[in-house]
Order: structure tokens, then sequence, then C-alpha cells
């Protein structure tokens, strides 16, 4: 009931219309429309009776004549009797429906005013009651061609908008100012945004972003002394009709929170229930309905666009981080930092934006074999191939916690949520570490090969090993939920997205797995070698495979889940084998036998800070 | 237990209560008077609620629109992904002087949902047109200079480009 005020208001932008019809007459009466068929007669009459200034009665009889063939609400070929609504055929289920929903509401009853079933001069001793229905027939008509959006409330002229495709919005910009104005505004574009499967926000940089934009603009307020500069609120793009508007609670809820990315037509279930479980799961999935409306939604939109493109079929730029002395053998990354392990015991930290070395770690006294890092506590682990785990405050660059003796072999795989830290190792354990103290939670034993690849959703953790298999482990109580087959080889990398898990063996093959039944969907080979290292975007369905064939590939998970398709092919960039690859919406980051670490972005000369 | 609405005619049409709880200003009639009279209105035939705005034509079409919802929820959340049910799609047509005179109707009414669904309906009427084909629809005279017009295209150009590169 949120529009009930507004309501009122069409109502009355409505009739305002119709007491003054502007169009010319006979151009109304193309589109005169018979109310109620059963009273051509009598609305004609009334119509002629009280006419706007310059029509005629001839003007009138004329809309009569024509009425039989105009257009007709109900039916235009039939007259129904008395209350016209005895509907008999019809061929679409809807009209189907709706005459046997008549006939349920018995017209038996329905009786009409003695003063309009008089088939007298309405005009004796009626009039004051007929100005009403007059006003109903001229705004009928000139109804008929009226610039809807104009007259709406302005939130629902929004939601309009809100509904259209892209193509569609461009058109309506260049109708008028008003529509330009409504058709341009961030809140409609923000729902463009969120429309498009795995166009995702990240909040946290939007507000951010928004704040310091919005200080920016105090600044400078206050650089021109205070004194407020004509216009300078129009070039202020944020000055939009639905940031007003969000001041009243008339609002329906899509412009003052975001619309959660849920089925549009395309969507199928499968992306449906991803979504829901996004929305489900405990992580910051449920922030993007906070995503902010006074941003320049048009302009992230368009830079969204460009982005899909180029990773469809664009050259990224590509930039090569030298600085270690050995091969590297991971990365991890995230907006401000890379951060990569070598052979040379170091792990080093550089500048997401420039690719400038920050630091260097030391604290290994084997190989970097694995590690994660997580910004906003500022914790990082890594795995050694000395057998030890090390735990990093990697702001200050301090070690916090040495597990000397983690595993007894060398450690190859780490992953860590907010209460567990997971690690696979040599000796072909998993084990469970709690995150805060790092204390041994439990060992599990069931692989037969050493532990490649170790990845924790939930209370799940997926390994894989070399032993040719994958495990679903619950970590709560560390029994073994479903085991994988398939693969002829050892496995050296396993990736989650919603529902699927992929996997890259040395067979050389790639399978694709439900998860929730452990089935086997698809098998894609793609690489002529070991498949070393496998990133996901779970928002875009975007699978990236590393190879020892030194080739890279972007591959697109359907809506169904079903399929991987290839999209792109990079054989080129790398002179060696690719030992580990992460990626976000715009760069792919790998870690090559080279000692190089080569990062593939897709989003430069834009301004990518605000995706997810 | 079934209520009589009363058409700007006078059509009465009988409905029973979930039906008519579809309608906001039904429900507030009825727990109005159930309200201030200590009994409900229009369990006697006789009584009605007039709703003076409406007409029988519309009313019926409204009223099927309640008959089917009469069970369930309809969408009234304003997001702009969700989506309509086919059978909503196919009852609000595409017939453009249909659809305002059920918005009109549906406003007057409060029936948030079908709102909703009216304003789908007239997207899914502008849903690919061009400027041309809107004003045409609308009946509306663009007014932006001829500048403009150019700047505007060349800015459309760009984006159409994006979409559909040929």
């Amino acid at each position: 009931m949120r529009l009930t005020d507004r309501a009122a208001e069409a109502i009355r932008a409505f009739l305002g219309v119709g007491a003054r019809p502007h169009r010319q007459p006979e151009q109304d009466t193309r589109f005169s429309f018979l109310e109620h068929p059963s009273a051509p007669h009598d609305l004609s009459r009334l119509r002629g009776s009280r006419s706007a200034p310059g029509s005629t009665r001839g003007a009138a009889s004329h809309s009569r004549e024509t009425s039989s063939s105009s257009v007709s609400y109900l039916e235009p070929s039939q007259s129904a009797p008395a209350v016209g609504v005895q509907l008999r055929d019809d061929s679409s289920p809807i009209k189907r429906g709706w005459g046997k929903f008549i006939d349920s509401i018995s017209p038996t009853k329905a009786r009409r005013k003695e003063k309009l079933m008089v088939d007298d001069d309405p005009l004796d001793g009626e009039e004051g009651e007929l100005v009403d229905d007059e006003g109903f027939f001229d705004s009928a008509k000139a109804r008929a061609r009226i610039d809807i959006i104009s007259l709406l409330p302005v939130e629902l002229s929004l939601y309009i908008f809100s509904l259209l495709d892209v193509s569609t919005l461009l058109s309506c910009i260049t109708v008028t100012h008003y529509w330009k104005a409504l058709a341009t505004d961030d809140a409609v574009w923000r729902c463009l945004f969120h429309a498009q499967p795995g166009w995702r926000i990240d909040v946290e940089a939007a507000h951010h972003h928004l704040a310091t934009n919005t200080q920016r603009q105090r600044e400078e307020a206050l650089e021109h002394s205070g004194i407020p500069i004509p216009g300078s609120s129009a070039r202020n793009p944020r000055v939009s009709i639905s940031s007003i508007l969000s001041s009243s609670l008339l609002l329906p809820t899509i412009f003052s929170s975001s619309p959660t990315p849920s089925s549009k037509s395309h969507r199928t279930s499968f992306q449906a229930s991803k979504m829901a479980s996004r929305a489900s799961s405990a992580d910051h999935g449920d922030l993007d309905d906070f995503a902010p409306v006074p941003l320049d939604w048009k302009d992230i939109f368009k830079t969204r666009f460009i982005l899909e493109k180029r990773w469809r079929s664009g050259q990224p730029k590509v930039r090569q981080l030298m600085g270690h002395q050995s091969l590297v053998y991971c990365v991890k990354f995230d907006r401000d930092r890379i951060v990569t392990g070598s052979r040379d015991k170091t792990i080093k930290v550089w500048s997401t934006q420039t690719g400038r070395l920050r630091s260097t770690l030391r604290g290994h006294d084997g190989s970097v074999l694995c590690l994660k890092f997580d910004s906003a506590t500022s914790f990082m682990v890594s795995g050694s191939s000395d057998g030890s785990i090390l735990a990093w405050d990697f702001e200050k660059g301090v070690i916090t916690r040495k597990i000397t003796k983690a595993h007894a072999g060398g450690v190859l795989t780490l992953d860590f949520d907010d209460k567990w830290i997971v690690s696979g190792g040599r000796d072909n354990s998993v084990r469970v570490w709690h995150r805060a103290n790092q204390e041994l939670h439990r060992v599990m034993n069931g692989h037969e090969g050493p532990v490649n690849c170790v990845i924790l959703q939930g209370s799940t953790l997926v390994s894989a090993s070399g032993d040719a298999k994958l495990i679903m482990w619950n970590i709560e109580t560390g029994e073994i939920l479903r085991r994988f087959e398939g693969h002829s080889r050892g496995i050296a990398c396993v990736a989650l997205t919603t529902h699927r898990i992929i996997s890259g063996s040395k067979d050389p093959y790639m399978k694709l797995y439900d998860s929730d039944t452990g089935a086997c969907l698809e098998t894609v080979k793609g690489h002529h070698d070991l498949v070393r290292s496998l990133a996901v975007d779970p928002n875009m369905g975007r699978v990236i495979s590393a190879s020892y064939d030194k080739s890279l590939k972007v591959w697109d998970l359907d809506s169904e889940g079903k399929q991987l398709k290839l999209v792109r092919d990079f054989p080129d960039v790398h002179e060696s084998q690719i030992f580990d690859v992460d990626c976000d919406a715009s760069r792919i980051i790998t870690a090559s036998y080279s000692n190089v670490v080569t990062v593939l972005d897709f989003g430069f000369d834009l301004d990518t800070s605000l995706f997810a | 237990m079934s209520i009589t609405l009363i058409s700007k005619e006078g059509a009465q049409f009988l409905v029973s209560k979930p039906v008519a709880d579809r309608i906001g200003v039904v429900r507030d009639c009825a727990y109005g008077a159930d309200f201030w009279l200590g009994y409900a209105v229009a369990t006697d035939d006789s009584m009605g609620i007039t709703l003076a705005n409406v007409t029988s034509s519309i009313l019926s079409k409204i009223l099927v629109w309640c008959e089917h919802y009469k069970d369930m929820e309809p969408l009234v959340d304003g997001d702009s992904n969700m989506e309509f049910p086919e059978w909503d799609m196919a009852y609000i047509g595409h017939d453009m002087n249909q659809i305002l005179f059920v918005l009109e109707a549906a406003d007057y009414l409060h029936i948030p949902g079908l709102l909703l669904l009216a304003c789908k309906g007239i997207a899914d009427v502008l849903d690919g047109r061009n400027p041309r084909g809107i004003c045409d629809l609308l009946g509306i005279v663009m007014d932006f200079s001829h500048r403009q017009e150019v700047d505007m295209d060349k800015e459309n150009g760009y984006w159409r480009w994006f979409l559909h590169p040929t």
C-alpha cells in the first residue's frame, strides 16, 4: 500500500487531462473509447450534450457512428446486454477464465441506474450528474495518445523505465527533456546493471567512492569561498530525480535499496538457486542490497559493458612483474595487493594498480608453495616445502605464528575462512586448524596420494589428490560426504562455484561435477598437459584454467551449469609452465616457472574499482 | 461471505471475500465499517460498496485478476528483476488503452500488484521501439533542438555500437 498517496495524485493527473483534451476531435474519434458496449447510443448523447468547446453535435454523432468500429474494451464486435459483463466465446485462456468468472458473479442481480436506462434527453435535470461521465469519456479518448510517462507519479515512471532493455531506454532518452531526465536516472541504470547476469558491485567500495566524492565536492565548494556557483548543481550528475525522491517514503523499495539479482526471464532455476544460496550464505552477498543509488550508474554500466566485451574478444594489457629470484609457485590478489610465493623462499607483495613491488617477506626455510591472505583482517597464511605453516600480520610484515611440523612433507595447499584454516600436504593428509589460535583441530586421512588442492566452502571442504580422487568432507565431524571419481591421473587443482565442482588433472582433462549428487556433468579436454590451476569468478560463471602446456584458457559455465564453453585461449602469453592463477572481475594474474608474475588486465583505462 | 461491489453504472458484482480483499479500498471499507458499526457490512446482499470511478467493464476485468490472485500473493515489490508470471502478461496484454484503464483503476482501488503489472504492460509496449515509434505511439512532440538531437544521436550511436557491433 505504499503507493496510496501517490495513487490519488495519479488519479487527479488523469482526470485533469481528461477535462481538457488537447487533441483534435478527428484524431480523438479514431481512438474513441467505448467504455460501455451496451450503451453507445446513450453515451454519444451524453457526450454531445456537454461537449468541449469547439466540438459540435455533428462531431459527437460522428463519434457515435465510428464507435461501432472503434476500440471497445470488452468485445468490439459484440454488443453485450445490460451490464456488459456477459462474454461468451473465447479462444484465449484469459478470456475464457474471464467469462467463466463473470458467470460466477451472477449478472442477474445487475441492474442499471434508472436514469441511464431512460432513453431521454439526458440534459433535463440530470445534468449535474453527467458532468463526471463526460469528463471520463473525454479523458478516455485523450488517453489513447497521451504522454503517460510524464503523467504518472515519478516513481512509477522510473519503475517502467527500469523494466526496459538498454536499447529501448536509449530511445527514451531522446524523446523529451522530461523523458531524458527519467531515463538517465541513476536508479534506472542501477536496476539495469543488476539485471545483467553476474554483474555485481563491490558495495563497500561503492560506499567509499561515494563518501570520498561527496567530500571532494564539499572541498571544491569551499575553495570557491562557499559561494554556490550558478549551474554547479546542474553539472553535478548526482542530483537525480530519484535521489530527491528517496527522501520521501513513497518510493517503491526498488529505489531505496538495490534489487536482489534474481530471476530475469533468461535466468534458470539453477541460477536462481545459485543466487538464493549466495544470499543465504553468511558471506557478504546480501550487502548488495545496499548498493547506493547516487552513483553514475549509467557510466558504471557502460564501463562494465566494455569490460565484458574485452573478456569476450578484446586484448588484455599484459604486464610482467619481475623480482623473484626463482620460479613463482603461488599468487593471490585483491584490488590493492598481489601476493606471490616463490622457490626463493620469499613472499613478495606488489601493488595491483601499479605493479610496483611493495615489500618482501622472509621467514620460510623452504619454497613458498601456497598462501592466502585477507586484507580486511591483515591476515595471511603461507605453507612451505619444509612442512611449516606461517601465519602473518602482513600489513606489519610480522610472523604471528609458526607451525614447524604442520605436515610430514611439504605443505602443498592452504585455504581459510572466518573459522578454519585447512591445509593439504605431501603426507596425504588434510589438516584443519582453528583460525583464531592456529591450533590443530583435526587430521583427516582418506587420500592415498599427496593432497594438491583444498577448498573450503561453509562447513564443507573439497580436497583434490594425486590419487586421482576428489573428496568432499564435513569439517565439523570429519566424515567423508562424497567422493568424486573419474580422473585417470592425479588431480592438481579444484575450484568451486555454487553447486558445481571443477577439477583439473594430469589426464589432462577438466571435469565438471554436480557437488550435490557427485555426478560428473562434463569432461573437457582443453589442455594437452597437466591442468595445474583453476580460478573462478562465481558471479559471472567464468572459469580460468592454467596448464603446464604454457597456455591459459577462459571458460564460461553456461546458465544451466552443465557445460564449460571455451571463450578465450591465451597460448602465447607465457613462455613456461604456469603454476598458479587467480582472477577477479577484470584481471587474471598468473605465477609461472620463468620467475615472473604475469598480469592480464582487461580493465585497463577503465575504472573497475567498483566491480565485485 | 461475499461482498457486493457496485460499479459506476450501478452494476452489481457479487464477489467472495478473498477476491474482494485484493482490492485495497474495499478492504478498507469493509474493515472500517466492521470497526465502526460492530458488524461486517456486505454480509447482506442488499448492501454494497460503490466504486464510483470504475466502470463495469473495467471492474469486471479487475475482478478477473483478483479472482486469479485470491489464494496467492501477487508480486508487489518494486523489484525490476522480478518476473511476472505468464498469466499476468497475457492478462495485461499489449493494448495501451486497456493497460491505462487497468492502471488507473488499480491506482484508484489501491491494488499495488496490479498497478505494477500495468507498469510492466506499458514497459512491454514501449519495449523495442525507437524514439520515433515512441512519439507516434504516445503522441509526443519531441522538445529537443536540432543540435541537441544530433548530439544525442551521436552518443546513442556509440552505445548502440557497443550493444550490437556490426
